[in-house]
C-alpha cells in the first residue's frame, strides 16, 4: 500500500485494499500463531472439562453434545477475539491504518474476514476432537454449514465489540459481557440446528433455525459494517 | 443556570411537580382498581392481578430501550452530549423497570406454577433484554473518556435494540408459542388502561428527574473547568 | 405463596422501589444543586476579585 498513499496517487481498488488488509492480519498471525494457538488449546480444554463435568451421566453425553460444542466454540472464539484486539492495540497498527486513504468499510470487512478465518481454523480442529471425545458425527456437511452460519453471526458482532472492549478498563471481562447476551439468538439457533442434525433428523427440520441464523447474520453484518467506523474514531 | 431553572405554574409548582403528582395519583387509582375494581380472572385467579403492574412496566422498559436506540442514532449523527444524557437516563430507567418486571414475573410464576424461575419464553426474553442493557450500563462505567463512552454506548445501544426482535423470535421458537388470552372484559381493560397511563406518567416523571440530575452534573463539571481557567488566568 | 399474597408482595415491592428511586433521585439532585450553588458563588467571587 505504501507507494500508493501519496496525495495524487490513484485510489487503490477496493478489492485490492481488502486483500492487502486481510493479508496483513493473516501474515502476522502466521508469524506469531498466538491467537490461533490460544483458541485451540482453550477450545480443546473446554471440551475436556465438559467431558468430565458430564461423565457421570454417560448416556446423556450425546444429548448435551451440541451445547458442549457451541460453548467450546463461543469461549474459544471470545478469547481469540480479545487476544487479536489486544495485539492490535499493543502494536498500534490500526491507528496507522486509519491514517491511510483506505475505505473504512474495507477495514471492517478485512477484520471480519480475518476473525472468521481464525474461528474457522479453530473449528476445523475442534470438530474432529469433538467427534472423538463425544462419539458423535459432527463432521458432516449440514453441521459444518450450521457452524459456519453461526460463526458469521458471532464474528460480525464480535468484531465490533472486540474493538470496543479492548479500549475499556476491564477488557477481558467486558467482551463476553457485551457479546454473549446479544448472541443468544445465534446460540439458540445453532444449538438447536446442530442437535437436530446430530440426532440424524432430516435437514429440512432445521429450516426454522437456519433461517434465524441467516437473518441474524444479515442484520448484524450490515449493522456492524455501518457502525464499525464510529468505534474506530480515535482508536488507540 | 439551566439546571435549576424551571417555569412555575400559577400555584408555585413546577411542571415536573405537577407531572409527579399526576403520576402518583394515577398509580394510586390503578392500584385501587387492580386490587378492588377488577374482577378475579377465571383461569388464573387472584395472581392475574399482578398483570396490571407487570404489563405497563414492561412497556415502560421497552419505551426506555427505544429511547436508547433513537438517541444513540441521533448522538452518532449530531454528536451533542444532550442525546447521550437522554440515552443513559433511558437505559437506567429501562433496566430499573425490567428488574421489577423480572421480580414480579417470578413471584407471579411462584403463585401460578409453584416455581420462581422457569425458562418460559416471556421470562427468558425479558431476562436476556435485562442482560443486554446491564452490559450497556457496565460498558458505560468501564470506558474512560466521556466522548468515547457516549460513542461506544450509542453503538451498543443500537446493536442491542436490533437484537430485541431476534431474541424474541428465537426464544419463542425455542419454547413454543403460548396461547394468548383472547378478548377481555371491560373492567379488566379499564384497569389495564389506567395502570398503563399511570406507568407512562411515572416513566415521564422519573425520566425528567434523571435527565435533570445528569444535566446538573455536567454543568458542575463545566463550572469546575471554568474555575480552573480563572485560577490559571 | 397463595395467590393474593403474591399480588400484595408484588405491589409492595413495585411501589417501594418506585418511591425509593424517586427518593434517591431527589437526594442526588439536592446534593448536586448545593454543589452548583457553591460553585456559582465561588465563580462570582473570583470574577469580583480581578
Amino acid at each position: 500500500m505504501s507507494k500508493d498513499t501519496g496525495p495524487g496517487a490513484p485510489r487503490v481498488r477496493y478489492a485490492q485494499q481488502l486483500g492487502a488488509l486481510l493479508w496483513k492480519d493473516l501474515a502476522i498471525e502466521l508469524r506469531t500463531r498466538d491467537t490461533i494457538a490460544a483458541m485451540l488449546v482453550f477450545g480443546v480444554l473446554s471440551l475436556t472439562v465438559f467431558n468430565f463435568a458430564f461423565e457421570l451421566r454417560a448416556e446423556s453425553l450425546v444429548l448435551v453434545a451440541p451445547g458442549v460444542l457451541w460453548v467450546a466454540v463461543l469461549f474459544a472464539g471470545t478469547l481469540g477475539l480479545g487476544r487479536a484486539y489486544s495485539h492490535e492495540r499493543e502494536r498500534g497498527s490500526l491507528e496507522g491504518l486509519l491514517l491511510c486513504p483506505v475505505d473504512h468499510s474495507a477495514i471492517y470487512l478485512a477484520k471480519l474476514l480475518a476473525n472468521l478465518a481464525y474461528l474457522a481454523l479453530a473449528e476445523a480442529v475442534l470438530l474432529p476432537v469433538f467427534d472423538a471425545f463425544f462419539g458423535v458425527e459432527a463432521l458432516q456437511p449440514g453441521v459444518v454449514a450450521v457452524i459456519l452460519l453461526g460463526t458469521v453471526g458471532f464474528a460480525s458482532v464480535g468484531t465490533v465489540f472486540g474493538a470496543m472492549a479492548v479500549q475499556t478498563r476491564a477488557r477481558e471481562v467486558m467482551l463476553p459481557i457485551l457479546l454473549l447476551p446479544v448472541l443468544v439468538p445465534v446460540i439458540i439457533g445453532s444449538v438447536k440446528a446442530t442437535g437436530i442434525l446430530l440426532d440424524g433428523r432430516p435437514w429440512s427440520d432445521t429450516w426454522v433455525w437456519v433461517n434465524l441464523l441467516i437473518v441474524f447474520d444479515v442484520v448484524y453484518v450490515a449493522a456492524s459494517f455501518a457502525l464499525y467506523e464510529y468505534v474506530l474514531e480515535d482508536w488507540g | 443556570m439551566q439546571a435549576g431553572m424551571q417555569k412555575k405554574t400559577a400555584c408555585g409548582l413546577t411542571a415536573t411537580d405537577v407531572l409527579g403528582a399526576a403520576a402518583f395519583v394515577l398509580l394510586g387509582v390503578s392500584v385501587y382498581m387492580a386490587l378492588l375494581y377488577a374482577p378475579t380472572e377465571l383461569i388464573q385467579g387472584e395472581p392475574q392481578r399482578i398483570f396490571y403492574m407487570h404489563l405497563p412496566m414492561i412497556l415502560a422498559a421497552y419505551l426506555g430501550f427505544l429511547i436508547v436506540f433513537v438517541c444513540g442514532v441521533m448522538y452518532l449523527w449530531k454528536r451533542t452530549m444532550g442525546y447521550d444524557i437522554a440515552a443513559r437516563s433511558a437505559a437506567e430507567l429501562g433496566v430499573f423497570f425490567t428488574t421489577l418486571v423480572i421480580i414480579s414475573g417470578g413471584l407471579w410464576g411462584q403463585a401460578v406454577w409453584g416455581t420462581f424461575w422457569q425458562w418460559e419464553p416471556r421470562l427468558t426474553f425479558t431476562f436476556i433484554l435485562w442482560l443486554i442493557f446491564v452490559a450497556y450500563l457496565m460498558l458505560r462505567s468501564a470506558a474512560q473518556d466521556k466522548e468515547r463512552v457516549a460513542r461506544y454506548a450509542a453503538v451498543l445501544g443500537i446493536i442491542g435494540f436490533l437484537d430485541i426482535p431476534l431474541v424474541f423470535a428465537s426464544v419463542y421458537l425455542w419454547r413454543g408459542i403460548h396461547p394468548e388470552p383472547a378478548g377481555m372484559p371491560r373492567a379488566i381493560a379499564m384497569t389495564l388502561f389506567v395502570s398503563m397511563a399511570a406507568f407512562l406518567a411515572l416513566f415521564a416523571y422519573l425520566y425528567v428527574l434523571r435527565v435533570r440530575w445528569d444535566r446538573a452534573k455536567d454543568r458542575i463539571e463545566e463550572m469546575y473547568a471554568e474555575l480552573e481557567e480563572e485560577h490559571q488566568a | 405463596m397463595s395467590g393474593i399474597t403474591a399480588v400484595y408482595v408484588v405491589f409492595a415491592i413495585v411501589i417501594a422501589s418506585i418511591f425509593g428511586y424517586v427518593f434517591l433521585l431527589s437526594r442526588r439532585q439536592r446534593e448536586v444543586e448545593l454543589e452548583l450553588d457553591d460553585l456559582q458563588a465561588r465563580l462570582a467571587e473570583k470574577g469580583k476579585g480581578r
